[in-house]
């Protein structure tokens, strides 16, 4: 009887052991968030000086900004959906 | 037993993109009977005339970045520029925005991933399109195939990452704040709603442009 209610109190131990584990790594997971940081402020930063460098070619630069930061963005994305999957176990 | 098939079907993401393209389809059939009756001699006013410079828009977006094949490009570009735009901002009207669920986000860029290689068949000719997967040296054809499914992958992921991560801001604070989240409703749903919706669409739609037009073969 006593054993039963160890190997139970031991499981649930267990089991929220994981879940525990899991929230830590999603948290970690969302490290790579300052690549993508670096890369959209570094995108920004540049375009600013190539519109005072410029200005009537503003539109085009916008575009293209705008452009490179979704890609410099993906890397984030895919960390955090990790985190989400991370999460719901 | 069906009915709880329907129910695990029918989640909030589908019901509200079933009605963000059954009000869109009702409005654009009533915008298109008004216009049929329309004279051509008669200058547009009032919403039609805003409709038109709409699609005057996407029509110079297209030809600039499709060349002669811009009329078979316009139609499927204004399609998903119009519902990605409700569909972002319906988070406004109390909906579930249907792209904070990675089927529908995947399912659109399992459409451009399609459009882009039969477009590039069917302008560039089979033995020119599988010629392209060898560029720049043939070693390379493992790698040129992993990148050309990595672009609806990382497509639909940018779309649900972006929309569902300030779903979840949102709840996040609203559940922190409970009634005083009246404060800073309009700021968040000004930020995540309006501002990241909208340049997320735009974001959608631009790459959509860049994919195809690096398969088609235009002379410049």
């Amino acid at each position: 009887m006593n054993l039963l209610l160890l190997t139970a109190e031991v499981a649930s131990y267990n089991a929220s052991f994981v879940s525990g584990m899991a929230m830590l790594g999603a948290g970690i997971a969302m490290i790579a968030g300052i690549g993508a940081g670096i890369g959209q402020g570094y995108a920004a930063g540049r375009a600013a000086e190539a519109v005072g460098r410029q200005p009537e070619a503003q539109g085009k630069i916008m575009t293209t900004m705008i452009v490179g930061q979704a890609m410099a963005e993906t890397t984030g994305l895919y960390a955090l959906v990790i985190a989400f999957i991370l999460m719901g176990k | 037993m069906k009915i709880t098939v329907f129910e695990e079907i029918f989640t909030p993401s589908i019901y509200s993109s079933i009605l963000i393209v059954s009000i869109m389809s009702i409005v654009i059939i009533l915008l298109g009977l008004r216009i049929r009756r329309l004279k051509p001699t008669e200058p547009a006013k009032g919403i039609i005339l805003i409709l038109e410079m709409i699609v005057e828009l996407i029509n110079n977006f297209c030809k600039e970045n499709f060349g002669k094949y811009w009329k078979f490009f316009a139609p499927y570009i204004m399609t998903l520029a119009l519902f990605l735009m409700f569909s972002n901002t319906s988070g406004l009207f109390g909906l579930r925005p249907p792209t904070a669920s990675v089927s529908v986000t995947f399912a659109l860029a399992l459409i451009t991933f399609l459009l882009i290689h039969i477009s590039g068949i069917l302008t560039k000719g089979v033995k020119k399109y599988a010629k392209g997967f060898l560029e720049p040296i043939a070693f390379m054809l493992p790698l040129n195939i992993i990148g050309e499914f990595a672009i609806p992958i990382a497509l639909s992921l940018r779309l649900f990452g972006n929309i569902f991560s300030g779903l979840i801001i949102t709840g996040l604070v609203y559940s922190v704040l409970g009634g005083l989240s009246v404060a800073v409703m309009p700021f968040l749903h000004g930020v995540f709603d309006i501002f990241f919706g909208l340049i997320q669409a735009l974001v959608f739609v631009l790459l959509t442009t860049i994919f195809i037009s690096g398969q088609l073969e235009l002379e410049e």
